[in-house]
């Protein structure tokens, strides 16, 4: 039995157990769970979501916000030649509010796939400008147009085809190298994700093809040697033109025959006289018919090659210069091959049965060179590689950084489900909202314009869409490990905070128990 | 009185409904071998299926054990990190995590040396050795941190950072004292199986791997793989459940075990590897030898898609090194 209490004792003990409760659910319990709980900051897991779903379905890069017939800024230089075309020219001028005129060598017109994310067909026409040389060697003005139709919510009303044959039939007559592209064949589409038009083109006629020149150079094993009267020869060009015609062949293995357009066979032939014992080799002009066969220094110094970059001022064609080189008799003809950046490269043939091996290494050696850009294209077809436009750089590139942010993000979005132990800091969140906002701010560049200002602008907003994800995902306090799993706050926290709890019990109970008896 | 126990019986039972809540809360998910086969097929379609392509080779290489008596877990780790080294892997492309530094121990008879065998042939504490994690840096945190790449960034130096990207294989080694499905960091904390399963995962989320060798040498080594769900790891264990892992052989001058029995063997394979060697996956696997061992060394397979005939040694060992061979043999 327990001693009777004075009745200030009684109000004390009260307000002490009071005071120890209050401080217990007031202060002890929100600490206690708040050093105890995981923090998770909710992340914007729809946003992200809906974004996946964008990229998956098409991003609808095209521009739809014009409901009349435009034609589309792709254009740096007007392309149109001669008195015929001299109308459309001025039509098309007028339409695309460009200026000037050139000549062209050749043009394409060409349509484009419709896409489930594009609301209006595209029609692309692509010209070069040229001196009106058959040989590609001298391009090096590339440009295109685009000419957007709308297509009324995907209704026929022939206006695309109209458009189509007018700008064929104006065009036909004047050029060589015209090739209209079968509608709905297979060598060309439109990305779902990326807007961007992939073509393969044919013949001598599109300025991203790539235009293989070889030459031959004939070495001599002696001042008076016959080789070049051998060389003038039909039997040997017509020889020399089948090893060109293997290289070729060799080439067209796997897929770079997709983008390797032309291939031209100089009728250049170079003689190097070699003075066997010496250490360095004299090149030795030979007494040839200049008007048949240029000098041999004239041979090896060849055009440079124009680089397929993203310079605005460069141009879009690469041309490639090899030199098929036939080493004196009197050395051991070993067949080697050997590429040269920026430049082409050298087929040294020896002894025929060698010759395909030394031509198989010489062909990675060039796909390696010509190192075009690869990219899937989503609507589900087999990986191609293209040569895309020199404007679409940036375009390509923006949707690559776009693609990896969503991919980022979306990788984040399924730890974060996954793993409920993991923190989520609050700087997690503010990151994933950057990214996303970087990302509509890309996209709504990219739609907005097809010029160069344009993609550039959304090229660093999807960079740092980019960025921003990636930062999220890595983000240091995103750890599984930061906070104490619930299991082990049990174990942990109840041994220690259970005995502090049983006095305070009871102090409450018996502060209820008293107030109890003495209501009635 | 009475009342007094009534109230710390109900604490108590209330204490035990909040544990088994608790416990039940974080149970492991159902996961049937269908559903998982289903996932990794899903995953791995994802990325481009399963392929033998990859680009650049890495090792993680820890020894969590601390103290003199645990030498031979030192010597493990660093046995691999030579063998790792001798079939091209760059030391840029080891993290080397040391937990102790018994090179320097005053028991230490041979100062300054690390030796896995009592010949003493091999100093494997001699030149080159770079350590990127040691002492007290060894720890859980550091080596989930290593692997998910969530370092700081300022204060992290590349060196020490795992930087492998969706072309890398990984080869990752840890050896110390471990139980049921978790591993002691140096007698201080314990990573378990669930730790590094789920940081693997987060490892495939974000593109860290192409394919993963996981090996570990401990006791019950075998469950700190079987929890594992991300495709492309190829798990090893040194033992079973309730089955200890054994030393190899003592070296009566240092005074302790040098080498524990499943690393030994290990290497004992490795040895005869050399940089174009054309041996495989299986035939490592195959050469274990419970006898020898003292202990079952398991392999866990199911993750990983790809025929184990298939995979050279070098996959994992080795570094990838992308020449044109040229076969043409004149003086030139």
């Amino acid at each position: 039995m327990l001693p009777s209490e004075s009745a200030e004792a009684i109000v004390l003990r009260r307000k002490v157990v009071l005071s120890f409760w209050a401080v217990f659910v007031i202060l002890g319990l929100p600490l206690w769970f708040h050093t105890t709980t995981i923090h998770r900051t909710p992340v914007p897991l729809s946003a992200i979501e809906t974004l996946d779903n964008e990229l998956k379905n098409g991003l609808g890069l095209s521009r739809d916000d014009d409901p009349g017939l435009h034609i589309a800024v792709g254009v740096k230089k007007n392309c149109l030649y001669g008195a015929t075309t001299r109308e459309i020219s001025e039509e098309l001028q007028r339409l695309v509010r460009t200026e000037g005129t050139s000549s062209v060598f050749s043009l394409e017109l060409v349509e484009a796939q419709e896409c489930s994310g594009c609301s209006m067909p595209k029609y692309t026409l692509n010209c070069i400008t040229s001196d009106r040389t058959p040989l590609p060697k001298t391009i090096s003005e590339a440009v295109e147009i685009s000419v957007y139709i709308p297509s009324n919510n995907g209704s026929k009303d022939g206006s695309k085809e109209i458009i189509a044959n007018g700008l064929y039939d104006a065009f036909v007559g004047d050029f060589l190298f015209f090739n209209k592209h079968d509608l709905g064949s297979n060598d060309r589409a439109i990305s779902p994700t990326t807007g961007i038009v992939s073509t393969m083109y044919r013949g001598a006629t599109y300025a991203d093809a790539i235009h293989l020149s070889f030459t031959l150079l004939i070495a001599l094993d002696s001042s008076e040697s016959e080789r070049p009267i051998e060389a003038l020869s039909p039997e040997f060009q017509t020889e020399w033109r089948a090893h060109a015609e293997k290289i070729w062949n060799t080439l067209k293995l796997g897929e770079l025959n997709r983008y390797v357009s032309s291939i031209t066979f100089d009728t250049d032939v170079g003689f190097q006289y070699m003075t066997d014992g010496n250490d360095e080799w004299a090149r030795v002009e030979q007494d040839v018919s200049p008007d048949k066969l240029s000098s041999l220094l004239d041979t090896w110094d060849l055009q440079p090659i124009t680089l397929l970059t993203t310079s605005s001022t460069s141009s879009a064609v690469k041309v490639l210069q090899f030199v098929y080189f036939l080493p004196p008799y009197s050395t051991n003809r070993k067949s080697r091959s050997f590429t040269v950046a920026n430049w082409g490269g050298v087929v040294m043939a020896g002894d025929s049965p060698d010759l395909p091996a030394a031509m198989r290494t010489f062909g990675r050696q060039i796909d390696k060179l010509l190192s075009p850009v690869s990219f899937s294209l989503a609507n589900g077809s087999k990986s191609r590689k293209v040569l895309p436009h020199r404007h679409e750089f940036a375009r390509i590139a923006t949707i690559m950084n776009l693609r990896g942010a969503i991919e980022t993000l979306s990788a984040l979005s399924r730890l974060v489900t996954s793993l409920p132990e993991m923190a989520v800091p609050s700087r997690v969140r503010d990151l994933v909202d950057s990214a996303i906002t970087e990302w509509h701010s890309a996209v709504a560049n990219l739609r907005s314009d097809f010029d160069q200002v344009a993609e550039n602008r959304g090229l660093r907003h999807a960079t740092a869409a980019a960025q921003f994800a990636r930062q999220a995902v890595f983000d240091k306090d995103m750890m599984l490990n930061m906070f104490v799993p619930f299991e082990h706050k049990i174990a942990v926290y109840l041994p220690l905070l259970g005995p502090v709890i049983v006095p305070l019990v009871a102090g409450l109970r018996r502060v209820i128990v008293e107030s109890r008896k003495k209501e009635p | 009185m009475n009342e007094l126990l009534r109230i710390l019986l109900l604490a108590l039972a209330a204490c035990l409904v909040l544990a088994s809540k608790g416990v039940k809360a974080h149970e492991e998910p159902v996961l049937d071998n269908e559903t998982l086969q289903r996932f990794l097929s899903d995953q791995l379609e994802a990325r481009g299926g399963a392929t033998g392509k990859h680009a650049n080779n890495w090792a993680v290489l820890v020894s969590t054990s601390r103290f003199w008596f645990n030498y031979r877990h030192l010597a493990n780790a660093l046995s691999m990190y030579r063998t790792v080294k001798r079939l091209g892997i760059p030391d840029s492309q080891i993290i080397l995590m040391l937990a102790d530094d018994v090179a320097c121990n005053p028991r230490n008879a041979f100062p300054g040396t690390v030796y896995n065998n009592a010949d003493r042939a091999l100093d494997l504490y001699s030149n080159n050795i770079e350590v990127d994690y040691r002492g007290y840096e060894v720890t859980v945190d550091t080596f989930l941190r290593v692997l998910t790449d969530k370092v700081d960034r300022r204060t992290t130096p590349r060196s020490k950072r795992l930087l492998t990207d969706e072309n890398s294989n990984i080869f990752i080694y840890l050896t110390g004292h471990g139980g049921n499905e978790f591993l002691k960091f140096q007698d201080a904390e314990e990573v378990s199986a669930f730790d590094i399963a789920d940081a693997f995962a987060q490892m495939w989320e974000t593109k860290r791997y192409h394919g993963i060798l996981f090996m570990i040498d401990t006791c019950q080594a075998n469950t700190m793989y079987s929890k594992f769900y991300s495709p492309n790891i190829l798990a090893v264990g040194s033992s079973e459940l309730d089955e200890s892992s054994y030393s190899h052989h003592a070296d009566s001058d240092v005074g302790v075990a040098v080498i524990d029995r499943f690393t030994y063997y290990n290497l004992e394979f490795l040895e005869k590897v050399d940089k174009g060697s054309e041996l495989t996956m299986k035939d490592l696997f195959d050469s274990y030898d419970p006898v020898k061992i003292h202990s079952h060394a398991g392999v866990r397979t199911d993750l990983y898609n790809r025929n184990l005939s298939e995979v050279p040694i070098t996959d994992f060992f080795g570094n990838v090194q992308v020449v044109e061979i040229d076969e043409d043999d004149d003086e030139e």
